[in-house]
């Protein structure tokens, strides 16, 4: 055994190994993002300074990273909900979209004292996303239809359907169809005095993260949607209700997008412009990768998402650099995250049928068997293949 | 016959086209027990790479060879990922597929809006006179003659070859393959390149002969619709054609009835059209309705009947193989 596979094993504590995928992930992407930038003649020190000063140098820029953050946060709170269920809710995207059409049609429509008309914009928010991600577990467990291509469908329809409300119904007069008119100032949620956040979505948000904390760390639904995860025919044998915790996940998540979509329109645009959701349903997909689907990384993991997706903007106005280069950034890091973190535990397999090896005197045993907990995968079970 | 009937028909044959490719490609990669959820974001790198490459090469074979080369990495990374890290092929295809799209924003900023050159057009001599026939397959370049073929090639491959045999049982019951000799994992990747090869040869058919040119995004979606047709066709060659052309020729046909003004609706309405009638038809196929109404076919064909409404995905789809 050479040294350095003596001291791999002597430093494998989980801890060490833990991060071990991250800090390399981290170190490739940035790698790959410099030699990006060297192609494109842009100093690396150039876009440091840039993010920092779009982003953290000002509390009002500051104040816009957390505004950006708030909705990614929210979708995030939903998606752990699926994603420990074993669901794939590819379909966020839809559900954002419709959250901002339902939060819309009462703005633009309706006329109610301030609260009400608050409660009620979100209320249909959280109702049409919600209803949107229940169709699709519905589709999933009455149709047959896989979550991913039945959330793919549903979120093509609802961009053809928000597109055909702009340039149809709720077209401006003289517009290009790319927006609706702004929302009445009483449609709007209100802001804090000093910084343009709105305190509703930091509650709503606030609520939502420690509601699915408690109810995936504690509770019996929890541990339901968990053994769903790990392998969904086995909690249906033991009396777990899948189908209807699959609708009740679905239900959740689509209600956290909805309330999302609805912040989008009625807070930070004031209207309802066409792709509403921009990317940041995919975008809180990455982040729960990422995160591993742990609900206390999540935050983090997604505030610093949504740092550098919010300096994309002055990346293009001014390095003249494209604003995918930093979905580039992040697919390279959560891409590798995943590599290295495959690559930690086989590392750890190895490690432990040595050590289960030198236990049984170097007589040759069989593997042990090995739980994989794999999102939208059933458990695969020591050496079996299927 | 109508010739603006006759010129939308061959429309929806070229547009099929790469749908048809990147389906029949990820047909192979799915029968071999893969999934390579990747093809939205490879389809839209290997459009910009295949025009990137024959603009600047001037050579348009290069381009097709370099579409070829990145769909076949993508596929690779997918199935590495899954052979040795034992990850899972869903998540692993997901990240690329964004990480992907936004390779060929980032890169293909500078041929946005570009002419380029278009794989030429070669009539087939004798067939392209047969009428309306001879105008709707015969009158296109040959990437468009290579997807019908592919059908054809597939089907025989899968169906009545040896080798078709073992890519099946890959699928369905990678152990009892290996139990007869077949090297799982060597033929695993073999399929999966060859699925992904043909998945980057779809985005070299949008960007050199459907939709000429680069543009951010202009086959976004296209692959999702790819997936999408391989369950609706049931993981079956044929099917899976008809699914392909059935998508394209909704919209075509809507486009054509929009323009002879007996149909009046928006195009985003009609653009719904496909994804509301493919999910109802997978409703319909794959909850067992379909089956349930089998009662009412005459017991002469209830068989075929059958097998027409059978969608069954391979078993070990998506499953990590080891020798025991």
């Amino acid at each position: 055994m050479t040294a350095f596979r003596k001291f791999l094993i002597q430093t494998s504590s989980r801890t060490a190994l833990g991060f071990f995928p991250l800090l390399v992930g981290t170190l490739v992407a940035l790698g790959v993002i410099v030699l990006i930038l060297n192609h494109e003649h842009v100093e690396p020190r150039a876009v440091y300074d840039l993010i920092y000063e779009r982003t953290l140098s000002l509390p009002e820029n500051r104040a816009n990273v957390v505004d950006f953050w708030l909705p990614i946060l929210l979708c995030c709170c939903g998606l752990l909900l699926t994603f420990t269920a074993g669901l794939w809710n590819i379909g966020i995207e839809g559900q954002i979209t419709m959250g901002a059409v339902g939060a819309t049609s009462i703005a633009l429509f309706v006329k109610l004292p301030h609260n009400q008309q608050i409660l009620t914009e979100l209320f249909m928010a959280g109702a049409a996303g919600g209803a949107w991600a229940l169709f699709t577990g519905i589709m999933r467990t009455r149709g047959g239809v896989n979550e991913i291509f039945g959330g793919v469908a549903m979120n093509f329809l609802a961009s053809n359907f928000s597109t055909y409300l702009l340039v149809g119904p709720w077209s401006p007069p003289n517009a290009t169809g790319s927006a609706t008119v702004r929302f009445p100032d009483y449609s709007l949620l209100p802001s804090m005095d000093k910084y343009r956040l709105s305190p509703i979505t930091i509650y709503i948000t606030l609520t939502a993260f420690i509601f699915v904390l408690l109810t995936l760390s504690g509770s019996r639904w929890g541990l339901q949607l968990r053994a769903m995860g790990k392998n969904q025919k086995s909690a249906q044998m033991l009396g777990v209700p899948t189908e209807r915790n699959i609708w009740l996940a679905m239900l959740m998540c689509g209600i956290m997008a909805g309330l999302a979509g609805g912040h989008l329109v009625l807070f930070r645009r004031s209207n309802l412009p066409a792709n509403v959701s921009g990317g940041i349903g995919f975008l809180s997909l990455l982040v729960v990768l990422l995160a591993s689907v742990r609900v206390r990384w999540v935050p983090i993991v997604s505030f610093a998402f949504a740092l550098l997706y919010s300096a994309g903007l002055p990346l293009r106005t001014r390095l003249q650099l494209d604003s995918s280069l930093v979905g580039i950034f992040l697919g390279i890091l959560v891409f590798c995250v995943l590599i290295f973190d495959g690559v930690r535990q086989r590392l750890q397999e190895r490690i432990e049928q040595r050590k289960l090896l030198a236990a049984s005197g170097g007589e040759k045993s069989p593997p042990p068997p090995t739980i994989e907990i794999q999102i939208g995968e059933e458990v695969s079970s020591g050496s079996s293949s299927n | 016959m109508d010739p603006v009937l006759t010129s939308t028909l061959a429309d929806m044959v070229r547009n099929a086209a790469p749908l048809l490719i990147a389906s029949q490609g990820e047909l192979i990669t799915e029968r071999a027990g893969v999934v390579n959820l990747s093809l939205d974001g490879t389809i839209l790198l290997a459009a910009m790479a295949a025009f990137a490459v024959s603009y600047n090469t001037g050579h348009l074979g290069m381009g097709i060879l370099a579409a070829m080369l990145i769909g076949m990495l993508v596929a690779l990374i997918v199935i590495a990922a899954s052979v040795f890290l034992k990850l899972n092929q869903i998540a692993v295809g997901f990240v690329l597929t964004l990480l992907c799209a936004d390779l060929s924003t980032f890169f293909g900023r500078k041929y946005s809006g570009q002419q380029g050159q278009e794989i030429p057009y070669a009539p087939i001599p004798i067939l392209k006179d047969i009428p309306v026939i001879g105008e709707v397959f015969f009158q296109h370049n040959i990437l468009i003659y290579f997807s019908f073929l592919l059908v054809i090639v597939v089907w025989l491959w899968i169906y009545h070859t040896r080798f078709g045999l073992s890519l099946r049982s890959l699928g369905e019951h990678p152990a009892a393959a290996y139990v007869r000799g077949t090297r799982v994992q060597l033929w695993r990747f073999v399929y999966v390149a060859l699925g992904g090869a043909l998945v980057g040869l779809a985005g070299a058919t949008y960007s050199l002969s459907v939709k000429l040119g680069w543009r951010e995004g202009s086959t976004l979606g296209n692959g999702w619709i790819a997936l999408a047709i391989v369950i609706f066709g049931g993981w079956r060659p044929f099917r899976i054609a008809f699914g392909a052309y059935f998508i394209v020729g909704l919209r075509a046909l809507a486009l054509y009835l929009q323009k002879e003004d007996v149909l009046n609706l928006p195009i985003q309405i009609i653009n719904m059209t496909p994804w509301v009638l493919m999910l109802v038809t997978l409703i319909f196929v794959t909850s067992g309705l379909a089956e349930s109404l089998l009662v009412i076919v005459p017991p002469r064909w209830r068989p075929a009947a059958q097998q027409l409404l059978r969608v069954k995905p391979p078993g070990a789809l998506g499953s990590n193989f080891e020798r025991g």
